[in-house]
């Protein structure tokens, strides 16, 4: 059971969250400012911090940096700001992800649930870099945590949301057959818009994306019997 | 007053200095024109001479007549008589009689009458007869005039040293005075209105902008109150719009954290319809918040450029509105690299497909690329906008009449902030009623090395 820590200086949103997280199987702490933060963090074992930029005193991009500076424990923010400079600043101080208020209950759950996906992995398999998080492949550079894909060129290809889920998933599990079942199941909620499309459109669109040529074989290959295979080799960093 | 004299510069001594510069133009090329044109043959009393030697020579006998003719010494010209017999004397009394040079019309006059008087040059065939060392003057001029018993005295000039006639001399003083108010108007133009037109240039390049820095204080004393006056006028402006933009920054922002928690409590709704409906509404009141704190930011200044696949973008508007059962659609390449803002241009766009969605039923999206520039083509099938309109709908919260019974949110900022952010990189929106019905909004932007 994955443990929250909700920093949050409102009391309503703080229950709400916690409401909501433990509905879905979550174990949840909260914090109302830096001190508690480090107080919670030092008391027990949480798996991901969910960070209010605005908080009374100390304001979360640096708490963010602060607890960067002592843990490895991944950091979602919450801001109240759609500004691209606090998303950037939010990201250089070493948030994995970064959510723009009032956010969708659902989507904080699923970008919790690939944080903690992401970050398992990224630790079994090195443990320890402090490189951000980016996957290569067949020319193509992945940004997790901006969400952006680009392309040899340095060309930004504007992906939709679940595109961009879709991809991530391809990505990290490339060169294995995931059925038409197992990639909504891993896609699933990044965007609740997944639930009633066709795995098979959001596969072709990617392929209009990524493919730039009809002579090479697509990047997604189909696999008879019901199923798709990313076929790249996928490099961290 | 100081020891080193600097003159005031106003816009008064501009003027002071230019007229000034202007008359003593005028006065010095009238002084040279004067002295190159010299007086006028009436005024040298040159042909008051000549008339008195034809009289002379006239009354003389004809023996006389040549030694007469001979000590004529008029400045530099000389006489010569030619006796009714001579060869000379019959080709100029078979020519024309003298010109109508009324100039000439008060001298040379016998009992009252004109006496006849041609004039003539060293060009002429009727000099063929006149003693006249041609090789050392080319160009001579040749006044004959009959005497009583049709014989001839030629005046020779070897060269033209009299002035001119007065309608000439006229006319090259008035083109004198002519060039040199020209000439000072020209000085006028640049000198004073060069500050003036800067001043207008400034004013046009920093727009509408109350965000722009101050105009740079330059030019005459007059002109340099007015851009402080200006100046201070924008930073008041701007100080109002900073007011007015913190304001409703602080009011989206402060809105964010009661929409949050609806957002978080409709997630206990058990009706999922109610629920959908719920988050719409949210959506809507968070979209009308953004759309007015974007426009009064502008926050697309915060967005890098970076180059970007502008058909993806399209297409990926064109696929989201479509999972969301609405008729978008897109031809066009594609792939197609621009550099530019990718998430303002996005919101731009997806402004112009809301707009087309709203009012004319569906968007047709077609993207065109030349060399020089990229268009974005949006058509729809509603009713158009009244040409009259056309302009109007650009400006913020303006709506059309129909559009009052909206059943979606907006403030009437779309178009407005669409056209900011296609302003801002270096293009434009317009938009023509097309001939088959319907709007069509066409996007240009200009492709940047």
């Amino acid at each position: 059971m994955p443990h929250v820590l909700v920093v949050d200086d409102e009391e309503d949103i703080r229950s709400l969250l916690t409401g909501f997280f433990r509905k879905h199987g979550h174990e949840v702490s909260i914090a109302t400012d830096g001190q508690s933060l480090f107080a919670a963090l030092n008391v027990q074992h949480v798996d991901i911090v969910i960070l209010d930029v605005m908080l009374p005193g100390e304001d979360g991009f640096s708490l963010c940096r602060r607890i960067r500076a002592t843990s490895k424990v991944p950091v979602i923010m919450l801001t109240a700001v759609a500004d691209h400079v606090d998303r950037v600043v939010g990201l250089e101080m070493g948030a994995d992800d970064y959510l723009v208020k009032p956010f969708d209950a659902r989507e904080l759950l699923a970008r919790v649930k690939a944080v903690l996906r992401r970050t398992t992995q990224t630790e079994a398999a090195v443990a320890g870099t402090e490189t951000r998080p980016v996957l290569s492949f067949a020319g193509w550079r992945l940004d997790i945590a901006r969400r952006e894909l680009r392309s040899t060129d340095n060309t930004l290809i504007i992906l939709s949301s679940s595109e961009f889920d879709l991809l991530l998933v391809f990505a990290e599990h490339a060169q294995r057959v995931l059925t038409r079942d197992q990639l909504l199941d891993l896609a699933r909620g990044s965007s609740h818009e997944v639930y009633d499309r066709s795995i098979d459109v959001q596969v072709g669109r990617l392929r209009r994306k990524l493919d730039t040529d009809t002579e090479t074989p697509s990047v997604i290959r189909t696999v008879r019997g019901g199923g798709y295979m990313f076929t790249p080799l996928v490099r961290r960093g | 007053m100081s020891i080193g004299f600097r003159p005031p510069d106003t816009i008064a001594w501009r003027i002071a200095l230019t007229v000034g510069a202007a008359i003593i133009g005028v006065l010095v090329l009238t002084v040279l024109f004067s002295h190159r044109a010299g007086p006028t043959a009436r005024e040298t009393a040159l042909l008051d001479r000549a008339d008195d030697t034809v009289r002379m020579i006239d009354a003389a006998s004809a023996i006389d007549r040549p030694r007469l003719a001979g000590a004529v010494q008029i400045e530099s010209i000389r006489a010569e008589w030619y006796p009714a017999t001579s060869a000379v004397a019959q080709l100029f009394a078979a020519a024309r009689p003298a010109d109508a040079d009324s100039d000439l019309a008060k001298w040379f006059l016998m009992n009252g009458r004109q006496r006849r008087r041609i004039f003539f040059s060293s060009d002429d065939p009727l000099s063929d007869g006149i003693r006249f060392d041609r090789t050392q003057h080319p160009h001579g001029y040749f006044l004959a005039v009959e005497l009583r018993d049709s014989s001839w005295v030629v005046f020779i000039a070897t060269h033209r040293d009299w002035g001119l006639l007065q309608p000439a001399q006229l006319a090259i003083a008035l083109g004198c005075v002519a060039l040199s108010i020209l000439a000072a108007s020209v000085l006028a133009t640049y000198f004073l209105s060069k500050p003036i037109r800067q001043f207008a240039e400034e004013l046009r390049r920093i727009g509408g902008d109350p965000r722009a820095g101050p105009v740079r204080e330059a030019g005459p004393r007059e002109l340099r109150a007015a851009i402080a006056a200006f100046n201070a006028l924008q930073a008041q402006l701007r100080k109002f719009v900073e007011d007015r933009t913190v304001m409703l920054a602080a009011m989206s922002h402060d809105l964010r954290t009661p929409l949050t928690k609806i957002r978080l409590r409709g997630e206990f709704i058990e009706d999922d319809d109610q629920r959908a409906r719920l988050f719409r509404d949210v959506d809507d009141l968070q979209a009308m918040a953004d759309s007015a704190l974007s426009f009064f930011r502008d926050d697309y200044k915060d967005e890098e450029a970076t180059v970007f696949d502008f058909a993806g973008l399209l297409r990926t508007i064109t696929d989201d509105y479509g999972d969301q059962g609405q008729p978008v659609f897109y031809a066009g390449p594609d792939r197609l690299a621009f550099n530019g803002r990718p998430f303002s241009l996005r919101r731009a766009c997806m402004n112009l497909v809301d707009n087309a969605l709203k009012y004319g039923n569906r968007a047709e999206l077609q993207l065109n690329c030349s060399a020089t520039q990229i268009v974005v083509e949006v058509s729809d099938q509603g009713s158009g906008i009244p040409p009259h309109a056309l302009e109007q709908v650009f400006a913020p919260f303006f709506r059309l009449e129909q559009s009052r019974n909206r059943t979606t949110g907006g403030m009437g900022l779309g178009l407005t902030s669409a056209r900011a952010v296609v302003r801002a990189h270096g293009g434009d929106i317009t938009l023509r009623n097309r001939e088959c019905g319907g709007l069509q909004v066409s996007v240009t932007l200009p492709l940047m090395s």
